[in-house]
């Protein structure tokens, strides 16, 4: 009996020490290729990096269809974020915050989505794109639009 | 179907391994099931007997030898063991697909976010003090020269998307006004001063206030199916000027409105149809086009359209947004301004005559500028109306006394911005220079002449920017010796929410 609970308690501390160990990457992700990826329904076969700038931006709002193009990100202050913002937008925080806020008076237009699962949105959603990093995007589930190389 | 769920499965099984949330809410529940383990012993360990052994493995007999025993309880905790990670990956199972179904329920929120009623706006308050440098002035007696606080706006936006490709939007802005409105200046001839008078009682609660009113900004019903083309039913802003569509005080880097936006060359607002699109030739620049039809300016031009004449208008515009952003663009418009006059000619029969007191067209070209290399952006604009009078239509000059009527008339208006971002990182700093030249109607109560504006616009954060400025106007009419010129100091927090 004794034996048993050691066990089932190695197998959870081995766990939280796993858990332990893989939260800390989450603080500082290391750079990567960034993938922006489409749902595989999506006509469109590739992006430069300033249409995708232009589709976050929602400068362009549409897709060749006419359906509306939802833009989804990773939450904010995750290391494929910021590295996204910087790369694509060529913002810092501060002026992604302030554009938006702009642009909500402007052209009453809000900002995108932040989701957790990115690739489920966008694997759901027709009219969906997000980006991800090259070692985490499930190619079989989504269209690579654009390779965005790590700086 | 079966693919689709394999797919799920293997983005599911990615995000597993890298989605932040996904992870923290996994290694969460791992922390928890941890620390209730060495936290208590017996609890999970003994959820785990009471599930696997007692059931299925029999008590070992309190008589049978040692080696038996022994051999027996190996076997018997290697099938717990067993049993023990099945059932421990079946939580997992469990946890995850629960972390599924609120991953799909978050992404169903997300979407369901984008269609929800919104609303939205901005306030701004200013302090200000006009000051009178020569004198004599001809404006003294006429503005207020002591220091004050106000309320300038207080806007607020309701927006809703009916569909893709519907949405309904309403802008208000709520005002003291018509409060500290002057009705009639007194005069030696016996005229008395009279201000509009806002006071009324609160009789539930016993106290007098200010009632207030409600400006209509804007209100539209807009169909948008694609980027090439969309349409606005309803009262709308006019594309024109940089500043107009974006009136947001934290966008308008300085505080006083360009006498170009206010001084009537064009009108802010129309109600009618703007039929828009946008072409992106490149990922770095966009064209954007747009046609205005209205009926254009008059008394109640939101209402009713006192001539058949609509004003029309149309717009191009040219954006490009590389290493540096350049906004140029222009909007013509050619429309009529009609006044009529209702009066009884008999009550019986009854006989009612619309006269046209006051008739003239509209003709307007502006043109914008903006260019943002680095820290620095320059940005300026110009607008030249023609107001051409229908010949018995003219308006009447001011002295009622005289058979004198206005002549046609051009007017035009300029200004030149230019802003430095200062080169602080964490601080958005922009001192700036303006320069502005009226030439306004001949009926306007705006002198011509030229405006010299120094300003820092301090953009604290997303939400709010604070403002400075200093200008000093100077009139090329004059009375006599009295000048027109005046300065003014303002400030200016304004916030969007």
């Amino acid at each position: 009996m004794q034996k048993q609970q050691k066990t089932s308690r190695a197998f959870l501390f081995l766990l939280f020490i796993a858990g332990t160990l893989q939260s800390t990457p989450l603080e500082a992700e290391s750079l990567d290729d960034i993938l922006v990826f489409v749902n595989p329904s999506n006509s469109i076969r590739k992006l430069s990096v300033a249409e995708v700038r232009q589709i976050f931006l929602k400068e362009k709002t549409k897709w060749s269809t006419g359906n509306n193009i939802l833009c989804i990100h990773p939450p904010q202050n995750v290391g494929l974020r910021n590295q996204f913002r910087s790369q694509v937008l060529d913002m810092t925080q501060e002026e992604e915050d302030t554009y938006w806020q702009d642009k909500k008076i402007r052209d009453n237009l809000s900002p995108p989505v932040s989701l957790g699962n990115t690739y489920r949105a966008v694997f759901s959603l027709r009219e969906g794109i997000s980006y991800g990093y090259r070692k985490d995007v499930p190619r079989s589930a989504v269209k690579i639009v654009l390779v965005i190389p790590a700086h | 179907m079966k693919n689709r769920q394999k797919e799920l499965d293997a983005i599911n099984f990615h995000c597993s391994q890298s989605t932040p949330t996904v992870q923290h809410n996994i290694i969460l529940l791992l922390v928890l099931g941890g620390t209730i383990a060495f936290a208590s012993p017996s609890a999970l360990g003994q959820d785990i007997q009471n599930d696997s052994t007692e059931a299925e493995v029999p008590e070992p007999a309190a008589d049978t030898n040692a080696e038996a025993v022994s051999t027996d309880a190996d076997t018997t905790e290697g099938d717990t063991t067993a049993a023990e990670n099945e059932s421990l990956k079946q939580q997992l199972k469990e946890q995850q697909d629960a972390i599924e179904q609120l991953q799909d329920a978050q992404i169903n929120a997300a979407m369901e976010s984008e269609k929800k009623l919104k609303i939205y706006g901005f306030v701004d308050v200013r302090w200000y003090k006009f000051i009178l440098f020569e004198k004599p002035n001809m404006l003294e007696g006429v503005v207020n020269q002591h220091n004050t606080f106000v309320v300038g706006h207080w806007n607020m936006f309701i927006e809703k998307h009916l569909t893709d490709t519907f949405r309904v939007l309403g802008e208000v802005r709520f005002l003291f006004q018509p409060m500290d409105e002057i009705i009639d200046y007194g005069d030696p001839l016996g005229t008395q001063f009279k201000r509009w008078n806002v006071q009324t009682g609160d009789h539930p609660d016993g106290y007098y206030f200010n009632w207030g009113g409600i400006s209509i900004e804007q209100v539209w019903v807009e169909y948008h199916p694609s980027n090439y083309f969309g349409v606005k039913v309803g009262k709308f802003f006019t594309p024109f000027s940089s500043w107009n569509l974006d009136h947001g005080p934290t966008v308008v880097v300085p505080i006083h409105l360009p006498f170009l936006i206010t001084g009537k060359f064009i009108p802010v607002a129309q109600t009618g149809i703007y039929a828009y699109g946008r072409a992106f030739p490149s990922g770095s620049t966009s064209i954007s086009y747009g046609l205005t039809l209205s009926n254009g300016t008059g008394p109640s031009a939101e209402f009713h359209d006192l001539d058949d004449k609509k004003a029309i208008g149309a717009h191009l515009d040219f954006s490009y947004n590389g290493p540096i952003k350049l906004d140029v663009g222009t909007y013509v418009y050619m429309g009529d301004y009609t006044d009529v006059e209702n009066n009884f000619v008999s009550y019986v029969p009854l006989d009612v005559e619309e006269k046209v007191v006051l008739a003239y067209k509209e003709k307007a070209i502006s043109a914008k500028f903006k260019l943002e290399v680095a820290d620095v952006m320059l940005q300026s604009e110009y607008v030249r109306g023609l107001v051409e009078y229908k010949d018995d239509k003219r308006l009447h000059a001011l002295d009622p006394t005289m058979d004198e009527y206005f002549p046609d008339f051009v007017h035009q208006a300029m200004y030149a911005l230019l802003a430095y971002r200062l080169p602080f990182e964490s601080v958005n700093i922009r001192p700036f220079v303006m320069y502005e030249y009226m030439e306004p109607a001949v009926f306007n109560s705006t002198p011509m002449g030229h405006i010299y504006e120094v300003g820092i616009n301090w953009r604290i954060n997303a939400y709010t920017a604070l403002k400075v400025e200093f200008y000093h106007a100077n009139a090329k009419e004059t009375s006599g010796e009295n000048t027109r010129d005046f300065e003014v100091i303002n400030t200016q927090l304004a916030v969007t929410y």
